[in-house]
């Protein structure tokens, strides 16, 4: 609450917005594991993985993770593909292509989590927020 | 008798504001006839489902289900304004009938699709397709195909096509992504379209748009900083690149979405539309199509919005500082108002006249409706997961 009413931190926000989100997630990612909810994009807050995968990896991926101006990414889709290779391209992206990287929006664990929960095909299984 | 018998059967079926009865029997129960000008579709992305609404009441009148993957669904009018044809992400197109609140048609016309327009004399409809790339054509009656334009290019792969819209002379203009082309299909001779191709426009075009009064079609494009235009009354001149290099040597931050071109604000002199990878929205000069200014903004812009009377736009933008809308002023191009209706601000519609502002919170299943001068918010309709909204007024505007 602090934080997120900060004039200082506002501004910063709105200039600086990728850089704020590593400051603001690292320290909660050393305490938790995982950022703390409160410190997280309102976007985000709130949000489970699979509610996130489908609705906003979903924006480029489809709502049903079977391809747009990405590519299929359903379970089916990744069988034989190593979670680790996944998590590095959820991360990092890749460059020149319009699937953008995600190590700044989450932490490690989250994304291997995503990678895990692409490959077992739950997060079509599932709805909830 | 049984033949107002099965009207009311009718009528009850749907909902009561029917039309149906009202034509075939003059029955005490007969509801009021009603005209289709103030209805919309809000489409319900998650759940296959649109939700049918009265903009004056501010009320949903009834749902529509079992119309699949409804992902960047996006709908379109019959010049009647009866029937909306909505294209879905899995290939799916529907065609609904509004007076009657259900499904007429429809047809599972390729794997994975990304939207669609009707010509202009409302005899055709296309849709633009990932898979397989290209354009199919549907009779707008009774959606029988009608034509199909494979996007080939290079050694015969075929493209994902993009930024499909209607242009005047029955002609369909569209990019394709992988082949950085735009092909224009005139069926102004009948339903086998002549393709003009226009090639090497640029690196991945990702979205179009036709200017409202349907002779510039501009293609944005996601591999460079630049845009592609076509004039459509010379199309034999091929495309020029605008804007190029805007924000050259300037870093682009990752896109979470891409923009949508669709909502381009055209004011005056001006266009207004947003960049890709930058918290800012470009102002381009439609004489020579230079840039006038950059107006920084909360985030990477989605729709840039402008109402009817060109006072204002209203931005919405990128995951995950989608919980945000700016509103533009026009005439100092300054921000005047930051809003913060919900999260998962979707997208940004405008009442036919301009007076209100819809706005869908997907994360908030709900669609808030705002007052454009005041920007006070003045109702809130619960609608799960929602995402764009199309009021029937698009009937009658090109490129909508
Ligand atoms: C702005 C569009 C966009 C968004 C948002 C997006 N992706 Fe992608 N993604 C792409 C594109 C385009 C590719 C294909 C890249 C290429 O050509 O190699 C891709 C590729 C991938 C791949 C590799 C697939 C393969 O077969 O190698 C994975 C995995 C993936 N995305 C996961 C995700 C996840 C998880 C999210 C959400 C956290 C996400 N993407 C969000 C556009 C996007």
């Amino acid at each position: 609450m602090l934080i997120r009413n900060s004039a200082f931190l506002r501004r910063l926000r709105r200039t600086a917005f990728p850089l704020l989100l590593i400051a603001v997630t690292v320290p909660a990612l050393s305490a938790a594991g995982t950022p703390a909810d409160a410190e997280r994009p309102a976007a985000l807050r709130g949000r489970s993985l699979g509610s996130i995968v489908r609705e906003d990896c979903g924006a480029c991926h489809g709502l049903r993770l079977t391809g747009g101006l990405g590519p299929d990414i359903t379970a089916s889709a990744l069988s034989g593909r190593d979670v680790g290779a996944l998590a590095a391209t959820i991360e990092h992206g890749r460059p020149g292509t319009a699937m953008p990287p995600f190590g700044p929006l989450f932490s490690p664990a989250e994304i291997r989590a995503i990678a895990r929960g692409l490959k077992s095909g739950r997060y079509l299984q599932e709805n909830d927020r | 008798m049984t033949r107002y018998a099965r009207a009311a059967a009718m009528a009850f079926r749907a909902w009561p504001l029917l039309l149906a009865a009202a034509l075939l029997g003059g029955c005490a129960t007969t509801p009021a006839p009603r005209g289709t000008g103030d209805l919309g579709l809000i489409v319900q992305r998650a759940d296959g489902r649109v939700s049918l609404v009265d903009a004056s009441e501010r009320a949903e009148l009834a749902e529509i289900d079992g119309l699949g993957d409804l992902s960047h669904a996006s709908a379109v009018f019959s010049r009647d304004e009866r029937f909306a044809y909505v294209f879905g992400r899995d290939g799916a197109l529907t065609k609904v009938d509004l007076l009657r609140g259900r499904i007429v048609a429809r047809v599972q016309q390729a794997g994975n699709s990304i939207g669609g327009a009707i010509s202009g004399d409302g005899r055709l409809v296309a849709v633009s397709n990932y898979e397989p790339g290209g354009v199919r054509v549907f009779d707008a009656r009774t959606l029988e195909p009608v034509a199909r334009i494979p996007a080939r290019y290079g050694d015969g792969e075929r493209a994902r096509v993009v930024g499909l819209v209607d242009a005047p002379g029955e002609r369909f203009v569209f990019s394709l992504y992988e082949a950085g082309e735009i092909w224009i299909a005139d069926f102004s001779g009948g339903d086998e379209p002549s393709i003009t191709r226009i090639r090497g426009v640029g690196r991945k075009p990702y979205d179009g748009l036709i200017t409202p009064e349907g002779r510039y079609y501009i293609a944005g494009l996601f591999g460079e900083d630049g845009l592609a235009l076509v004039d459509l009354w010379h199309p034999e001149r091929g495309a020029r690149e605008i804007l190029a290099g805007y924000g050259r040597g300037e870093k682009r931050l990752p896109v979470y979405k891409m923009p949508h071109l669709e909502g381009w604000a055209m004011v005056d002199d001006y266009a207004l539309l947003p960049a890709v990878g930058r918290h800012e929205v470009l102002v381009v000069d439609r004489d020579d199509w230079h840039e006038v200014a950059r107006i920084p903004v909360h985030g990477q812009p989605v729709f840039v919005m402008a109402g009817p009377d060109g006072r204002e736009a209203w931005v919405n933008f990128a995951f995950p500082r989608n919980d945000t809308v700016q509103v533009i002023d026009m005439d100092t191009l300054k921000v005047d108002d930051t809003l913060t209706p919900g999260r998962g601000v979707l997208h940004i519609a405008f009442s036919a006249r301009g007076e209100e502002v819809w706005l869908s919170l997907r994360d908030d299943d709900a669609v808030a409706v705002y007052d454009a001068d005041t920007h006070e918010p003045l109702a809130r309709l619960p609608v799960p997961r929602p995402s764009g909204i199309f009021f029937t007024d698009r009937a009658d505007r090109i490129g909508l």
